[in-house]
Order: C-alpha cells, then sequence, then structure tokens
C-alpha cells in the first residue's frame, strides 16, 4: 500500500470520529479505539505505516505526562492527596491486584489489568471540572487529590516496570544492572548539560528550543529502549527533565497541539491491534474487570461522602469522575505489551477497550444526571 | 482569606464571614472566575456566579480602594493634609507625557507610580507616558488632588 493512502484515510477518519464527539458530546478517545476496531478491513497493508505515527502518538503522550507531572504540584496539597490518594490505591489497585491473581495466578497479567482499572482519566475528568463548574464544590478537590495520588502512582509505574520484569537485552544480570545504571548517568548527564545551557539555549528561537525539546525526547526514547527495553520510560523521563530545565518558553502549550495530532493515531491504532477471540473464560475476566472498576470507586465514594443524604449527589458525581478511564489505561495496555505474552496482551487490550467505553458511559450518566440534581438545588 | 491549589484547574479561595456565611472564589488558571455564596453549614451555594478576568479586577480594584481610602483617611489626619490617592485615568484620555502635561506644575501633585495592567511603574519621570485607563498613585494637598482630577476629567 502506498505509504501516504492509510494516513490519509486514517487521518480523515480521525477527523470524522472528532467530528462525531464534539456533536454528541461525548470523549473522543473511546471512540477512536472503536473507529480502529472497525477499520481494520479497510486499512489491510497500511497497520505498519499508522503504527509508526501511533508510536510517536505515544512517545509524544508519554513525554506530555512526565511534562504534566510537577512534583511542586503535590507539595501544596501532600496531606490531603496523601489521605484521599492512598485509600484509592487500597481499594482501586491493591485489592483487585489480588482477586486477578486469584482469579488468573499469573502475576504479571494481574498487576497490568488492576493498574488500567485503578487510573482514572485526569484530562477527562479535569476538564468536566471545568466545564462543570464542579470546582467550588469539595468533591471536585477531592478527586483531583485521588487524581495527582494517581499520577504519582503512574510515574512509579512506568518507571519502575522495566526493572521489575527484568527482561534486558543484556544476557547477564550484571550487563543488565550496569545499562539501569549507564540509563542513569545519561539521564543526570543531559539534565545537567540543559540545566548548564540553559541561559545559552533561552536566547535562542522558540522554533530552536522546540526541536531541541523534540531531539531530547527521541533520544532518551532510543537510549532507554536500547538499554532497558522501554522507550516509554525515556520519553516520560525527557518530560521531566525538559521541565525541570525551565527553558523561557511554554514547551507544554507548544507540545499540545503536536500531541493532539499524534496521539489520536495511537488510539486509533490500538483499536485495530484488538482482535475479538471471545472464550468464556475472557467473557468472565471482562465482567469481572468491569464490575471491579465500578465497585472499587464506588466504595472510595462512599468511603469519602459516608453519611448525609444531601451528600449523595456529591458522591455520585465523585463516583462518576473516578470511574471514566482514558488515555492512562490505554497507555498502561500498550506498555504491557513488552512484558505479556500474545494472549495475555490480547485479554489486556479487549479489556481495556470495554473498560474505557464501558465505564465512560457509566460515569457521565452519574455525572449528567446528579449535575441536574445539584442545579436544581441552587 | 483561605487558599489550596486545584492543579490543572487554578486556585480556591474560601473567607467564612461573621454572619455564618462563606465565599467561595475559584481562579482559573485560564483567567476566569467563579464566584459562590453559601452558608457555612451546606456546600451547595445560595448564590452562584461567573466572572471574565477584567470584571474580577474592577471588583478587586473597587474593593481595594475602598479599603485604600480608608487607610488615606487616617494618614491624612498624620500626616496634615497631605493625600495619597489612586487615580484611574479616564478611558476618553489622549495619551501624552507627564512632562507635556506639566502635571506638578500645573496642580502640584506628583505621580508616585504607574500601573498599567500587568506592570507598574515606580517612580515615573517626566518622559514617561500616561495612557488612558492607566491607575495612577497620586500624591498632593486636597486642592491639588481636586485640581488634577479636574484636569484629567476634563
Amino acid at each position: 500500500m502506498d505509504f501516504l493512502l492509510p494516513l490519509t484515510i486514517t487521518a480523515i477518519l480521525l477527523f470524522l470520529l472528532s467530528f462525531i464527539s464534539n456533536k454528541i458530546n461525548f470523549f473522543s478517545i473511546p471512540l477512536f479505539i472503536l473507529g480502529g476496531i472497525l477499520a481494520r478491513s479497510l486499512l489491510i497493508g497500511g497497520v505498519e505505516i499508522i503504527s509508526i505515527l501511533a508510536r510517536l502518538g505515544l512517545l509524544l503522550l508519554l513525554f506530555y505526562i512526565g511534562f504534566e507531572i510537577s512534583p511542586v504540584r503535590y507539595l501544596k496539597n501532600l496531606k490531603n492527596v496523601l489521605t484521599d490518594g492512598s485509600t484509592d490505591l487500597v481499594i482501586s489497585l491493591i485489592l483487585p491486584l489480588l482477586i486477578f491473581l486469584l482469579i488468573t495466578g499469573d502475576f504479571r497479567l494481574s498487576l497490568f489489568l488492576s493498574a488500567m482499572l485503578y487510573i482514572s482519566s485526569s484530562a477527562i475528568d479535569l476538564k468536566i471540572i471545568i466545564d462543570s463548574r464542579f470546582a467550588i464544590y469539595s468533591f471536585a478537590e477531592k478527586a483531583i487529590n485521588i487524581l495527582l495520588f494517581q499520577d504519582i502512582i503512574i510515574a512509579f509505574l512506568i518507571i519502575i516496570l522495566p526493572v521489575f520484569f527484568i527482561e534486558f537485552r543484556s544476557e547477564t544480570i550484571f550487563f543488565a544492572f550496569a545499562n539501569i545504571f549507564i540509563f542513569t548517568i545519561y539521564l543526570t548527564t543531559i539534565y545537567l548539560l540543559l540545566k548548564y545551557l540553559r541561559d545559552f539555549i533561552n536566547r535562542s528561537a522558540d522554533d530552536t528550543i522546540i526541536i531541541l525539546s523534540f531531539a531530547v525526547l527521541l533520544l532518551s526514547a532510543y537510549i532507554s529502549e536500547r538499554l532497558i527495553n522501554s522507550e516509554v520510560m525515556g520519553a516520560f523521563m525527557a518530560g521531566s527533565i525538559i521541565k525541570a530545565t525551565g527553558f523561557r518558553i511554554d514547551l507544554k502549550r507548544s507540545f499540545a497541539s503536536i500531541k493532539d495530532i499524534f496521539s489520536p493515531f495511537f488510539f486509533f491504532y490500538s483499536g485495530l491491534q484488538i482482535y475479538f477471540e471471545f472464550s468464556k473464560n475472557i467473557m468472565i475476566l471482562i465482567i469481572v474487570s468491569i464490575l471491579i472498576s465500578i465497585l472499587s470507586k464506588y466504595l472510595i465514594s462512599y468511603m469519602l461522602y459516608p453519611k448525609l443524604q444531601k451528600d449523595s449527589i456529591f458522591r455520585n458525581i465523585l463516583f462518576g469522575l473516578l470511574t471514566i478511564r482514558g488515555e492512562f489505561s490505554i497507555v498502561l495496555a500498550s506498555i504491557s505489551f513488552q512484558y505479556l505474552n500474545e494472549n495475555a496482551r490480547s485479554i489486556v487490550m479487549i479489556i481495556s477497550t470495554f473498560i474505557i467505553i464501558f465505564n465512560m458511559i457509566i460515569g457521565l450518566i452519574f455525572i449528567r444526571t446528579n449535575q441536574d440534581r445539584l442545579i436544581r438545588n441552587l | 482569606m483561605n487558599e489550596s491549589e486545584l492543579p490543572g484547574v487554578g486556585i480556591k479561595y474560601w473567607l467564612e464571614l461573621s454572619n455564618k456565611k462563606k465565599i467561595t472564589i475559584i481562579k482559573h488558571d485560564s483567567g476566569r472566575f467563579e464566584l459562590a455564596f453559601s452558608s457555612n453549614n451546606s456546600e451547595i451555594p445560595e448564590y452562584y456566579t461567573e466572572l471574565e478576568e477584567e470584571e474580577a479586577i474592577e471588583i478587586g480594584t473597587t474593593l481595594a480602594q475602598k479599603v485604600h481610602q480608608r487607610i488615606v483617611e487616617k494618614m491624612d489626619v498624620l500626616v496634615k493634609n497631605l493625600i495619597i490617592e489612586w487615580f484611574k485615568v479616564p478611558a476618553g484620555f489622549s495619551q501624552k507625557s507627564i512632562g507635556d502635561i506639566q502635571i506638578r506644575k500645573r496642580t502640584g501633585v506628583s505621580v508616585v507610580a504607574i500601573l498599567r495592567d500587568k506592570e507598574t511603574i515606580p517612580g515615573p519621570g517626566p518622559q514617561d507616558n500616561i495612557l488612558p485607563q492607566d491607575v495612577l498613585l497620586i500624591v498632593g494637598k486636597r486642592e491639588s488632588i481636586d485640581s488634577f482630577k479636574k484636569l484629567f476629567n476634563s
């Protein structure tokens, strides 16, 4: 297939899906994944080409997440973030991990499934909080505290997974740890170098700084891939390093538009990779996952708003916000490809798709109906 | 005023009043403001509105001016007839420098600072321009201040 044809078809489909999501007031990520599932037959022969842009989309997404996650954000509300977030961690990550371990007996698969269910979608939730005028209420603050804590956990997972599942390219443990050491040296060097040259770089034109940041992203992803078999970790760390160096231009804004172009290709490609081969076991796992993802978040919301009748509106909206999964779940599903066998990969991808679509519908229903009740109480 | 950070949204400020009411203000990163009044025992606001950045600044400036006037009134007693006041340049004023207007010569007032959007010009000289909507910090005697206002409002 010609190089440009599959990209053009995908871009047009992504435009249509984005347009529809705006018209029906629904978030675009599940539609992009669904689009990928449905368009597979249309794009036979072109999947490899789309995968290049999708890979870039994933790296940019991780770079952006690394850029977003700043320690300063947690320090200001540290006590509340730790209190609300750690309760959520126990109920929606550790407990599900144990349940999946009991069902599957596979630690890696269980870890990825529970992590996928644990992480709510910060991007979608923050948009809902702002657009729905929820910021004045305490439940919005609680939701943000939980989302911030989840950010810490996902950062920890991205960093720790390659180390945790030692699958290095090297042949001996000694060389494996030597590679981690070299990668740490690389990160430190690039950080110190950029910090040292900051004033010089800041005197350059805006586009020079953007291109330099992009080069750091690709270089870090490449080195990380070669040394510890995880390019996403390199992309994530590149975002954190660039943020810490404090270049003069708003790189978050500059990269937001590039990310917005390429990340839909990643979500779409995730859909292209899904092959539905339902067996009884997979169906059970899907149902258990959906139940866990919903019940764990309802339990958290109930613990935070336990008693009063009038609090039920806040509890329900908080539940709606926490139950929505999005970009992080699909990113984790993609990362899992490096560590799981083919059968387990397919399970993770199918479940992540179901969770994202189903939970988004449930979450939005809860938010919209309780938002109406809130408005009537005003 | 209490405050707490809402990362990704903005900053939340709240103040509990003596009449058992609570004012909550959300300053969004986008510059938009939300303002809500509620009872101390309920989170659901009795009154809620949104403000554009300019409107919030207008309200904030007015409140600050009123408070400032009270301080100035007290200072007035202390420094005998010397007034410090904020003055907002009318929208219809056409740009001129302090030297061109000859403010001190014509009115006896000194301009101590100019506030323009987010910029502050402390101790402006004769070459500094005064633009419509600038906020000026001025010092002078009561009659000088009156004559200064008359000059700008004409």
